[in-house]
């Protein structure tokens, strides 16, 4: 199982502020329902905002570690 | 024509395993026989996203860090929203005791790893397809339940009022009686007494119904009081002389006075409504023996008839309201209306009980027992 912790880090709140509450929102109700094809069509669209977080909030997908992905969304949300 | 043909969603499985190679591959075999897949790595994130969206079905891993298949399909189980969906633990644990308690905490089917699979694709369209007949059944109940309101509702409302314009038939016809019909021929003063007899009868039927509603409701009141059984049972055999025909009508048992604390006109009722039916299914010469019975915890009345006996497949659905019933001497079929259901609850709201014993072609036995008491509850 690849750690996914470490790549946290580099997605700060500051970089998810920058993305459009309405995606987070989409992208928050398919982690919630563990939807991983959803997800990863939601990171391409990050990918038009930033292309290195696209790539970590993939490896959180990959890793269907839904619970990190949905803190990191949180923690921009609140930004 | 028209196009019966519907279109069922498709069926979502969530797929429980923290080994993310394992969690590809089944999602991947799963979303190619068409399934909807939900893989989720962690047993807490499992019940978070079945929560959110409760799946069809789980595919359970058993050990997994933090909370393990158990304990997770244990919370699912209690959780009166998610109990319903079928639990198939997919495990590399291959004893009997650990499949023992898979089946133990709920789960309704055990794949050991590493499996075929064929026969994690068979198991789960067994299950998903029992799962669908089991919601079909769910849905028919609560439809009935809803049609059975319906006509509870409307039976009240029809029966509430023809009370009044009955209750006024009845006082004139009763004048007319008293009267002693002067102005009328003998043949009309014996119409007067049918019709009286049979208002009377129509007066008995919507009282029942009426007082069913209520007690469905949990609205009726008791009056409750010591009531000696019987002199009730006695008034109750001198009511329904009238119909016993060339039937032995007959009171054995105890002596003694019978105490309980009752309703003592409900509990009248229910003596009227037994004896009656137990009149109406005995044939001519044949005999209706009331006894009573008595213990310190209760007080117990049967009611015996030698009519033609009740096949045990209807000993519980002749309390039912207008149970269908067949009588096995003439194979025809009738309603049992509403006196016995009277008598269950009747009988039930002094936390009493009530049944029938019965041997086809030899007679049944109705019985209820009331609990004595020495105060109102």
């Amino acid at each position: 199982l690849t750690s996914t912790a470490g790549a946290t880090g580099a997605l700060t709140p500051k970089i998810l502020a920058a993305l459009p509450a309405e995606l987070i929102c989409r992208m928050r109700e398919a982690a919630m329902n563990a939807d991983p094809d959803q997800l990863l069509t939601l990171t391409d669209e990050v990918e038009h905002y930033d292309i290195h977080s696209a790539r970590r909030l993939r490896r959180f997908v990959h890793a269907f570690d839904y619970q990190s992905l949905l803190d990191v969304l949180q923690s921009g949300a609140r930004t | 024509m028209e196009n019966s043909t519907v279109h069922q969603p498709v069926p979502s499985i969530m797929v429980v395993d923290d080994t993310p190679a394992n969690l590809r591959l089944l999602t991947g075999m799963l979303k190619e026989r068409g399934y909807k897949v939900r893989p989720v790595s962690s047993g807490k994130f499992a019940l978070q996203t079945a929560k959110h969206d409760p799946p069809d079905l789980i595919l359970l891993d058993i050990i997994m860090p933090e909370m393990n298949g158990y304990e997770v399909c244990e919370c699912l189980k209690a959780d009166e929203q998610l109990s319903g969906i079928p639990v198939i633990f997919i495990s590399a644990l291959n004893e009997t005791m650990d499949k023992v308690k898979a089946f133990k905490v709920g789960g309704v089917d055990y794949v050991t790893k590493p499996f075929q699979f064929e026969e994690v694709q068979a198991r789960v369209a067994t299950h998903l397809e029992l799962r669908r007949q089991k919601r079909l059944v769910q849905e028919s109940n609560e439809q009935l339940r809803k049609l059975e309101e319906l006509r509870d509702n409307l039976v009240h409302m029809v029966v509430h009022d023809m009370r009044t314009p009955l209750t006024a038939i009845y006082g004139f016809l009763r004048t007319l009686e008293t009267l002693k019909g002067e102005s009328l021929s003998d043949q009309g003063r014996e119409f007067v007494q049918t019709a009286l007899a049979s208002t009377e009868d129509l007066v008995e039927m919507v009282s029942s119904l009426l007082d069913v509603s209520k007690m469905e409701a949990e609205e009726m009141k008791l009056n409750l009081t010591q009531c000696e059984l019987l002199t009730i049972s006695r008034e109750a055999l001198a009511k329904v002389e009238p119909l016993k025909g060339d039937r032995e009508l007959m009171l054995s048992g105890t002596d003694e006075p019978v105490t309980v604390m009752a309703d003592a006109e409900l509990i009248a009722r229910v003596f009227q409504n037994l004896l009656g039916n137990a009149l109406k299914f005995t044939p001519d010469a044949g005999q209706v023996t009331v006894s009573i019975e008595s213990s310190a915890d209760a007080a117990r009345v049967l009611v015996q008839d030698t009519g033609p006996g009740i096949p045990p497949e209807y000993r519980e659905r002749i309390f039912e309201k207008f149970g269908q019933v067949e009588n096995p001497a003439n194979k025809q079929r009738y309603s049992t209306g509403i006196g016995l259901t009277f008598c269950k609850l009747a009988v039930e709201a002094h936390d009493g009980q009530v049944g029938v014993n019965s041997e086809e072609g030899r007679g049944s036995t109705f019985w209820f027992t009331l609990p004595r008491r020495e105060s109102v509850p």
